[in-house]
């Protein structure tokens, strides 16, 4: 609850900022801000278990994803820096903006009332329709954010009906009421059919195959940052959510939804997976990564218990971390290449062996092999999905995973390939403070990789 | 003492590190000796426990870096086991490993990406430590991909033209594949013994696997379709000589001595898996023979230097494998020991060949080397000897000891392995006569360059010179009044079983021996009056001869056309096919739409998102359709 207050109340300072003259000192004083926020966060409301007007439920799971979520806004923050620097965008609106959204991503963790859920899909959502058409003088950001917009409303609509529908079963918007009436009544097809357009609504923020068709177009057609943005937090923040619905809405889940989530986790995973072969373009590579990635989550959500809901912190911390950084030197890149091709990456171990060896690691990571974080969260992942019975899909999962190595090794030999120059490109060093965060999220993949268990005994809390 | 284990992989590590850090503060000279430094002195630290072991005093242990997978139920560690076997090929991989760094100090000397050449070198040997060191199959893995990683940046080191990047990318698929069996593997043996640590494993196996012979084999032959790929078996070797496109001293150390032995050493280190599986065993043979006699008739013909020793080196893999499939380990980890030797004697005598031909590498155009590179003459000759199996040198002892064990199985076994000898002989000697005797045939400007290579090259190739010559004593046969010195080695603890007593007689043994002697020096002769005598040099412009054996072994059966019509072609076409309907036709044509709109500007991005969008949505509504429908199904 204070972490929402206090996160908004940084977004509204944020858009005060230039009017009050706090121009220059606002992002010291938002990451300042936002780091007490995940102070104050977890020292209040851990091991504390509190439902807040019946609408929120703070617990350990809201405090941890939350901490995870604002972290990711502090880090997103750092990285995006420089381009606030070198372009003209309105940046105490940028900021303000961002910030609304994290406010949706907290209540997406916290929700135990359908409206809160509807709020926060919502209040995460607009914010980035806006955010995506950010470059005006871009066409493709333009379309983009109209795309996003439309579909994003589609789902929102399926996301209505499916509440709807659940009222209409249970007569109440409660989770709590809605989760006895469930125990009650196991079979009801009214029910039934509202949680699955839920989750089918859901399938969509989390780019699940068949609904991921926006996807690859709003990630390349949006500034990078956002892209940056949209692929870390909105996918973490939307998993969260939907983990936490589908475990509050059942207390055990049926088998049609159960083989309904496999079924859509193994065509997300082959079709993101392929499709990813096939591009040229680094953004389009890293949107259809994000869409296979999605497909291995998916495994996880029919995993009830304290081993489901570590394992899903795990993945999604060890996928953040492996994705921010990679889109930091995606955009260096761009700027300078002028364009997010494969080739520009080439002779990048040579010009820059720091951005070289950041996006290596996250590569490796998110290709899950070890020493990185993504390999012990796929280990995990699949080990719980095997013991929950989920053999098959685990099979694809391992052959999607393997297709996987191979766009992101591209990149790495494409890094590594000679070029005629051979000289350092100053232009393309990083500015100090990302410097830092570079190589604090480059010591994080290792070290989550090396010693998971600081991770896995925090998710067994949960 | 067991506290400084940590030291060996991770001074070729700090090795990468400081050389990948700070490139462009180190001088480019140094960058090598750097390089060289570090696994030195990974391999001194090695020597603390291969002496010992060397003595029979080695006590095996495990060393725990960390509890690294805690889930209640599975655990891992991330250790390392240091016990006869492991320490055996960490000995080769850093004794090796440095001759070779020593080398590439001369070789690389004028190259512009040294400092990025050795700082790869350096990341290699920590990747084949870790994989060799490791107590678990998740350690092994780590390295197994390592090692694929640096041999794909070491393929693409030259990366001047598109037919590199092929290489890598071949070598990549092909790894792939035999990933996908190793991981399959893995994953059975995890969810039926609940551990993935050798010594769980191996200790539970029996019980657990021994009412289901069916999954056993079925494990087996999944590690084994790993091997395959790593170790460059039929049908996962075409991308070895493919790979032949790196730096000569990265095909010594990677694509001959070390690498490619990681099959042979992960199916050494379960032969207790494999022993309960007779049927792997058996197709391990037959993959084995298949590939020995399959990449030697390729060798026959083919002209460039490196390539004639890389089909040598899938060859001898496969004599490996032969080895393995007879449940002989011991005798497959001993081949590999003696190759090591004079396989990366040859590659680097090779490379010594090139630097003083100024690159040129097809032996058509060399002759009479013998006189301008008289040290490089004398080791390579040492090589080739060794490698046709000549005593007292390395080679007749293993390639003796692999064949006295096929013989026990079936004397056809064993004119199938004389067979395939035959023809290591007839190639190695076929392109050391061409290379060596003879006039040389090259231009006139190559032939002023000629020169012997300095000291750094020629000390290595020495070394590895006497290791070829004597590396066969460890394990003299009985016979010979020997012990089997190294079989008993390895037999410390039961780590590898020993062989049965053999049940041929000694006559028969030597008989067997007297026969495959003369052969071979019948095939040296052969060689020398059809290559020296009658200077029968193959002609330039391949039509020598036209026979369909000829053309089958010099376009190398095939194979690679083969796989490009059954397995790429229809890869493609599939691949089209469904994507042309998501890709081509609808994200594709939206792609163009856009560009037609930006040119239409103003008026025509309306219309256009319009379009596109309705398709999206339209997508989308089915998808939610199909979903419904599918909940009716299930």
């Amino acid at each position: 609850m204070k972490a929402i207050i206090f996160t908004s109340a940084l977004g509204i300072l944020a858009m005060i900022s230039e009017i009050i003259g706090l121009k220059k000192i606002i992002l010291p004083l938002l990451i300042v801000g936002l780091l007490l926020t995940i102070g104050v966060n977890i020292y209040t409301e851990w091991n504390y278990t509190q439902v807040y007007y019946g609408m929120m439920l703070a617990d350990n799971y809201y405090v941890a994803f939350s901490t995870v979520l604002l972290s990711i806004t502090v880090l997103w923050l750092l990285l995006s820096s420089e381009s606030y620097l070198n372009e003209e965008y309105n940046r105490g609106d940028h900021y303000a903006l961002i910030l609304f959204s994290t406010v949706g991503g907290l209540l997406l963790v916290s929700f135990n009332n359908l409206a809160t859920l509807f709020m926060g899909v919502e209040i995460l959502s607009i914010p980035l329709y806006i955010l995506a058409g950010s470059d005006k003088n871009n066409k493709y950001s333009i379309e983009a954010s109209i795309k996003y917009f439309l579909l994003g409303s589609f789902a929102t609509g399926i996301m209505l009906l499916g509440i709807a529908l659940l009222y209409g079963a249970t007569g109440t918007f409660d989770l709590g009421l809605i989760a006895q009436y469930n125990a009650k009544n196991m079979d009801n097809t009214l029910y039934y059919g509202g949680t699955l357009l839920l989750t089918l609504s859901f399938a969509f923020k989390v780019s699940a195959v068949p609904f991921h068709f926006w996807a690859p177009d709003v990630y390349t057609g949006a500034p990078t940052f956002i892209t940056a943005f949209m692929s870390a937090f909105v996918k973490v923040a939307a998993f969260a959510g939907f983990y936490h619905f589908i475990q509050q809405a059942y207390l055990s889940i049926p088998l049609p939804m159960e083989n309904t989530i496999i079924l859509l986790s193994g065509a997300t995973i082959l079709v993101g997976n392929i499709a990813a072969v096939y591009q040229t373009d680094m953004k389009r590579i890293l949107a259809f990564s994000g869409i296979a990635q999605a497909g291995y989550l998916l495994l996880l959500l029919p995993i009830q218990g304290e081993l489901g809901k570590s394992s899903l912190l795990v993945y999604l911390i060890a996928y953040g971390i492996a994705n921010l950084p990679a889109f930091y030197v995606l955009y260096k890149v761009s700027r300078i290449g002028g364009s997010t091709n494969l080739e520009s990456f080439e002779g990048l171990g040579k010009k820059q062996p720091i951005l070289a060896l950041v996006l290596t690691l996250s590569m490796i990571s998110l290709a899950g092999l070890p020493p990185a974080a993504g390999f012990f969260g796929k280990f995990y992942l699949f080990t719980l999905s095997i013991n929950n019975g989920y053999l098959w899909s685990v099979l694809i999962a391992v052959i999607g995973s393997l297709i996987s190595i191979y766009y992101y090794f591209k990149v790495i030999i494409r890094m590594y390939t000679s070029t005629e120059s051979t000289t350092g490109d100053s232009s393309l060093s990083p500015s100090l403070q990302v410097y830092v965060t570079l190589v604090v999220l480059l010591v994080s993949i290792l070290i989550l990789g090396l010693f998971p268990d600081i991770l896995v005994s925090i998710g067994r809390l949960l | 003492m067991k506290d400084f284990v940590w030291l060996i992989p991770t001074l070729p590590l700090a090795g990468f590190l400081i050389l990948s850090l700070f490139k462009s503060f180190i001088p480019k000279g140094l960058s090598g000796y750097l390089a060289t430094l570090a696994v030195v002195s990974s391999f001194i630290v090695v020597l603390n426990w291969f002496i010992p072991a060397l003595r029979g005093e080695l006590t095996p242990f495990t060393w725990v870096a960390w509890d690294w997978i805690n889930l209640g139920k599975y655990h891992l560690n991330f250790a390392f086991q240091i016990d006869v076997l492991s320490i055996w090929f960490m000995a080769i991989i850093t004794g090796i490993g440095s001759l070779i760094h020593l080398y590439s100090i001369a070789y690389m000397h004028d190259d512009d990406g040294i400092t990025r050449y050795f700082s790869y070198l350096n990341l290699f040997i920590f990747s084949m430590l870790i994989l060799v060191m490791g107590s678990n199959f998740v350690v092994l893995f780590a390295g197994w991909e390592g090692v694929g990683l640096c041999s794909y940046l070491l393929i693409g080191f030259w990366f001047k033209n598109n037919a590199y990047n092929d290489a890598a990318k071949k070598a990549f698929i092909m790894n792939r594949i035999g990933d996908l069996g190793f991981l399959l593997g893995m994953l059975l043996l995890f969810m039926h013994v609940g551990s993935l640590d050798y010594t769980t494993v191996l200790e539970q196996a029996p019980q657990v696997f021994h009412k289901n012979a069916g999954l056993i084999t079925v494990i087996t032959l999944l590690l084994f379709v790993g091997a395959t790929g790593k170790s460059a078996q039929v049908p996962l070797y075409t991308w070895l000589p493919d790979a032949m496109a790196g730096p000569t001293p990265v095909s010594a150390l990677i694509h001959a001595a070390t690498m490619v032995t990681a099959g042979i050493y992960m199916i050494t280190r379960t032969n207790i898996l494999f022993d309960l599986a007779p049927i792997t065993l058996d197709i391990v043979y037959y993959i084995g023979t298949a590939t020995a006699i399959l990449a030697a008739l390729i060798g026959l013909t083919q002209n460039d230097i490196k390539k004639v020793l890389a089909y040598s080196t899938v060859s001898q893999l496969g004599f490996m494998f032969m080895a393995l499939g007879m449940g002989a380990y011991s005798i497959a980890v001993f081949h590999v020991t003696t190759h090591a030797f004079f396989k990366a004697l040859l590659f680097l005598g090779s490379g010594s060949v090139i630097h003083a031909m100024g690159g040129e590498q097809d032996i058509r155009y060399m002759g009479g080397l013998r006189h301008k590179l008289p040290i490089t003459f004398i080791t390579f000759l040492i090589g080739t000897l060794a490698i046709a199996g000549i005593p007292p040198l390395a080679g007749f002892f293993s390639k003796d000891a692999i064949l006295a064990v096929a013989f026990e199985h079936s004397p056809i076994y064993w004119g199938i392995g004389v067979f395939a000898a035959l023809l290591t002989t007839f190639y190695m000697f076929r392109m050391f006569f061409l290379t060596f005797f003879g006039s040389f045939r090259g231009s006139d400007k190559q032939k002023e360059h000629l020169h012997e290579s300095p000291l750094l090259m020629t000390l290595p190739l020495a070394v590895l010179a006497l290791l070829s010559f004597g590396g066969g004593f460890i394990n003299i046969p009985h016979v010979f009044g020997g012990h089997q010195w190294f079989s008993h080695y390895l037999n410390q603890k039961s780590l590898v079983p020993l062989l049965g007593e053999s049940s041929i007689s000694v006559t028969t043994e030597y008989i067997l021996m007297a026969i495959a002697l003369i052969l071979v020096m019948a095939t040296i002769l052969f060689t020398y009056i059809s290559y020296v005598k009658k200077h029968n040099i193959p002609s330039a412009d391949n039509s020598e001869s036209t026979t369909l054996g000829y053309k089958l072994s010099y376009n190398k059966f095939y194979i690679d056309e083969i796989y490009h019509s059954i397995i790429v072609k229809p890869l493609h076409i599939a691949s089209d096919t469904v994507f042309s309907f998501i890709e081509k036709y609808i994200l594709d044509g939206i792609v163009k739409s856009i560009g037609l709109g930006v040119q239409k500007a103003g008026s025509g991005i309306r219309h256009i998102q319009s379009g596109s969008t309705n398709t999206y949505a339209l997508f989308m509504i089915l998808g939610v359709a199909l979903v419904i429908l599918i909940q009716i199904v299930l």
